[in-house]
């Protein structure tokens, strides 16, 4: 347990889409931290096998820190931490939770914001509406989801929301024209996409042709780090091995042979996990290391990338 | 045991200030080598640091409080624009004070106490004589605006920087006792230009790295580190502002009285997340000790001497030392064993 | 560390050269004073349809019978209201001195642009507004180093040091540590 983690407990559990389950959570002592629109917390779940830790964005209001809500969807091909916090996690557990962090805050300097969702990604836009509310921003949400599986608060949102909500039910043909979606924006339009990777590329492909530029579109992709070939990683200073498995990530490996790394969004993003490589051919899948970074091939993030070698050496 | 604040003494005209042994002996001396030597020395903030020390609390009261706060209140009446805060830092100054206001309340409670029934908040300043009620994030229930509010009651500078596109921009703060360097020019700025004219090496993606290292600091994880430079007499506003007033104090230092008109001046400089608008606060907390008391201690007496030798020029430049520069390195020799 | 491994501190902005942002919907052409040559070549290669030109200056000048003329004075309001009606995909072209560049800058920033939508000319003359640091005055058209502050009159050395809000370098006395030390003013480059 690192030190600043926080100890809470299970308030409640609610089943909100067919696959989704969102759980309350509060101290277990004292209070929890305050936080701003977009943020996360990455949970701990000490599973029989192995610990898992996976992000997730806090739905609640921020201006209210009595208590913090996830969200969590079962994935179809889940690697332990969603099976996990479905099945057994139930009301008056006790959970270790990291502070919130903040990856994707709202540019409140924008004249119109897009929210643009998809199935959980519904959940870091949960914590941003009440406070678009409050500022009264300008602002529209597009919901994309398949309501056999997802869809959370799709009908409280219709109801709060009014015209600036518009729902694409692909259980029910209903499509999103992306195309459509972002033509014709003035000025000081900004889009925020929390969704799989393919729809944030749609986007940023239209956006391109369109001639938007590209600092006016924001994403947040907590995707799960994908499987990838078995390979070892050898630390420099000690000499120590470990063997990372094809459904875990370096980072996991690390954390399993108690080799502490620091790490905040454990998505390749933040850029915390950041560690020096002496030798091997690094597999890059962050969005953190700029181009050049990634072609010197002296530094990985493990929270998402791998090998292509059979072997790595980390200088640690 | 910690020292009580002190009646007021001045950091201007007659210079009344002065630190008690106590003071001198927790002093936070920057020089941890022999040499000069640049290095960006980041450490955490942890809570409790030594006892007694200025590390020992988020943020450090001590004997010279009293005397700050009154510097402060003349600083701000001569100039109200040393204090200025952007419209959407608003909820970022709200943070500062729920986060100074609960460090001193739950650290001083001898000096300090906050008392909250949901967004009602009562407030009692017992050294200054302040008693507030205020709906917490209401900015119209305080007598003036929340950073100033705040940053009359607490010492040192601070400001506050926004996050965005993954930078930093100064855009608020109430800074009356800077080295060398004007809120009211630099407010806007992204980080990296409010660092153009800091003379340091400027290796490849020096400015990335610490960028992406500030921008990833978290919540309930501060950072900080040292910075130093010299003050001819105990004046805390070395602003540029007011520069024309005391420029001139640079050339009254002689071999008679460099010992007693010259201070290191040493700010602690911590940077803490802001939980509710994701900005950093960054608070610049100065002290000064006189050489006269610096060399009562021998240890710093002889790297003082050191550190100041082998000071490359352009930082005696940047940092105004010039025209008494070699009258310090004189004066320290004598407590230097190798000379 | 070796004295020689620091450089000069320095914050000025760079200005890199400018070219047309095929992908955008509307060019919108900035230009300070009478448009140079190259100004109006550039301004030409981009198609009739997409475009507007908007001329600023005291006197009667006008290079193209659709541009719009405006005085500095008028500058603020006009472009707020043109960019009010513009698409997000919008590429500002500016042409003028330093201090009209970043004054453009921050109108169009209020309206919503972000930086990579501003793409500014090199400054067509040396001239710096200087911020006074002692009486926050704004002196316009320095060329010399030492200059005189228009608004407490101290001899301001001009620094390397740009702020894009005020669109100015900040000036400190050069003289206040020893009034009998006052270089000639040098030409600022």
């Amino acid at each position: 347990m690192s030190t600043d983690q926080i100890k809470v407990r299970v308030a409640a559990v609610a089943q909100v889409a067919p696959m989704i389950r969102e759980f309350t959570l509060t101290a277990v002592t004292g209070s929890l931290y305050p936080f701003s629109p977009g943020s996360h917390v990455v949970v701990e779940m000490p599973g029989e096998q192995k610990i898992y830790r996976n992000a997730y964005s806090l739905l609640s209001d921020s201006h209210d820190a009595s208590a913090y809500r996830i969200a969590v969807r079962l994935q179809d091909n889940s690697r332990g931490g969603s099976v996990f916090m479905h099945q057994q996690v139930k009301e008056g557990d006790e959970l270790l939770i990291s502070p919130p962090a903040n990856l994707f805050i709202p540019q409140w300097n924008a004249q119109k914001h897009i929210l643009l969702a998809a199935g959980v990604g519904i959940t870091p836009f949960m914590s941003y509406l009440p406070e678009m509310q409050r500022r009264q921003a300008d602002f529209e949400l597009h919901y994309l989801f398949r309501s056999k599986q997802t869809g959370a608060y799709q009908l409280e949102l219709a109801e709060q929301l009014g015209q600036r909500f518009f729902s694409y039910d692909s259980d029910q043909a209903q499509r999103c024209n992306i195309s459509e979606l972002l033509a014709d924006r003035p000025l000081g339009t900004h889009i925020y996409i929390c969704g799989p990777e393919g729809l944030i590329k749609d986007v940023q492909s239209v956006a391109e042709q369109l001639g938007w530029p590209d600092s006016v579109i924001h994403f947040e992709e907590f995707a799960a780090p994908k499987p990838g070939k078995p390979f070892t990683v050898e630390l420099k200073s000690t000499g120590k091995t470990v063997q990372v498995g094809e459904s875990e990530s370096l980072l996991e490996a690390l954390e399993e042979a108690e080799v502490a790394v620091p790490n905040l969004c454990r998505g390749g993003v933040c850029g915390q996990c950041a560690t020096p490589v002496a030798e091997g051919e690094i597999e890059h899948r962050d969005n953190y290391l700029s181009v050049d970074e990634k072609a010197r091939q002296d530094c990985v993030m493990p929270c998402v990338s791998r090998a292509h070698s059979d072997r790595l050496v980390l200088d640690i | 045991m910690r020292i009580s604040p002190k009646p007021v003494q001045s950091f201007r005209d007659d210079f009344t200030y002065t630190n008690s042994r106590e003071a001198i002996s927790r002093f936070p001396f920057p020089f941890v080598e022999d040499e000069y030597r640049y290095s960006v020395n980041i450490e955490p903030h942890a809570m409790s640091g030594p006892d007694g020390s200025v590390f020992e609390k988020f943020l450090d009261i001590d004997e010279h409080y009293l005397s700050e706060m009154a510097e402060r209140a003349i600083v701000l009446k001569e100039n109200p624009a040393r204090c200025l805060s952007m419209k959407h830092m608003d909820l970022a100054c709200w943070d500062m004070i729920e986060r100074v206001m609960s460090a001193l309340s739950a650290d001083y409670p001898e000096h300090f106490s906050l008392t909250k029934q949901g967004d009602n908040w009562h407030w009692h300043n017992k050294l200054l004589d302040i008693q507030e009620d205020f709906v917490f994030g209401d900015s119209s229930t305080l007598p003036m605006s929340p950073l100033e509010y705040i940053g009359r009651q607490v010492q040192g500078d601070f400001a506050i920087l926004d996050q965005r596109n993954a930078d930093l921009f100064m855009d608020a703060g109430i800074v009356t006792c800077p080295a060398d360097w004007s809120l009211a020019f630099d407010a806007g700025m992204s980080f990296s230009e409010w660092h153009g004219p800091v003379p340091m090496a400027r290796e490849e993606g020096i400015f990335e790295r610490a960028l992406k290292y500030l921008t990833a600091i978290q919540v309930g994880r501060p950072v900080r580190r040292l910075n130093w430079t010299l003050t001819i007499n105990a004046r805390m506003d070395t602003s540029p502002e007011t520069y024309p007033s005391w420029g001139n104090e640079r050339t009254s230092v002689t071999p008679e009285n460099v010992a007693e008109k010259v201070h290191l001046r040493v700010e602690v400089q911590v940077l803490d997340r802001m939980p509710r608008s994701n900005a950093l606060m960054f608070s610049i907390r100065t002290y000064l000790i006189s050489l006269e008391d610096l060399v009562t201690n021998p240890q710093w007496a002889k790297r003082m001497h050191r550190a100041m030798k082998t000071l490359p020029a352009p930082l005696v430049e940047y940092k105004g030392l010039t025209r008494f520069h070699p009258m310090v390195v004189e004066y320290l020799s004598q407590f230097d064993p190798v000379n | 560390m070796q004295p020689e491994s620091l450089e000069a501190p320095t914050n000025r902005p760079i200005y890199s050269p400018v070219i047309v942002n095929n992908k955008s919907a509307h060019h919108l052409f900035i230009c300070e004073g009478y448009p140079s040559r190259e100004f109006q070549i550039f301004y030409s290669s981009v198609d009739d349809s997409k475009k507007t030109l908007l001329l600023v200056s005291e006197s009667d000048s006008t290079i193209d019978h659709d541009s719009i003329l405006v005085t500095h004075s008028e500058l603020t309001a006009k472009l707020t209201q043109l960019l009010g009606e513009m698409p997000l995909s919008t590429t500002i072209y500016v042409l003028g001195s330093e201090a009209f560049i970043w004054d453009v800058h921050s109108v169009a920033t209020q309206a919503g642009m972000v930086a990579e939508q501003i793409k500014m000319f090199a400054p067509v003359s040396g001239q710096r507004r200087l911020f006074c640091t002692h009486c926050y005055h704004i002196t316009e058209d320095v060329t010399h180093s030492p200059a005189v502050c228009s608004g407490c009159q101290r001899n301001l050395l001009v620094r390397d040091h740009f702020s894009r809000l005020h669109a100015a370098y900040v000036g400190v006395q050069i003289d206040a540590e020893d009034p009998d030390d006052l270089p000639l003013p040098q030409e600022l480059i």
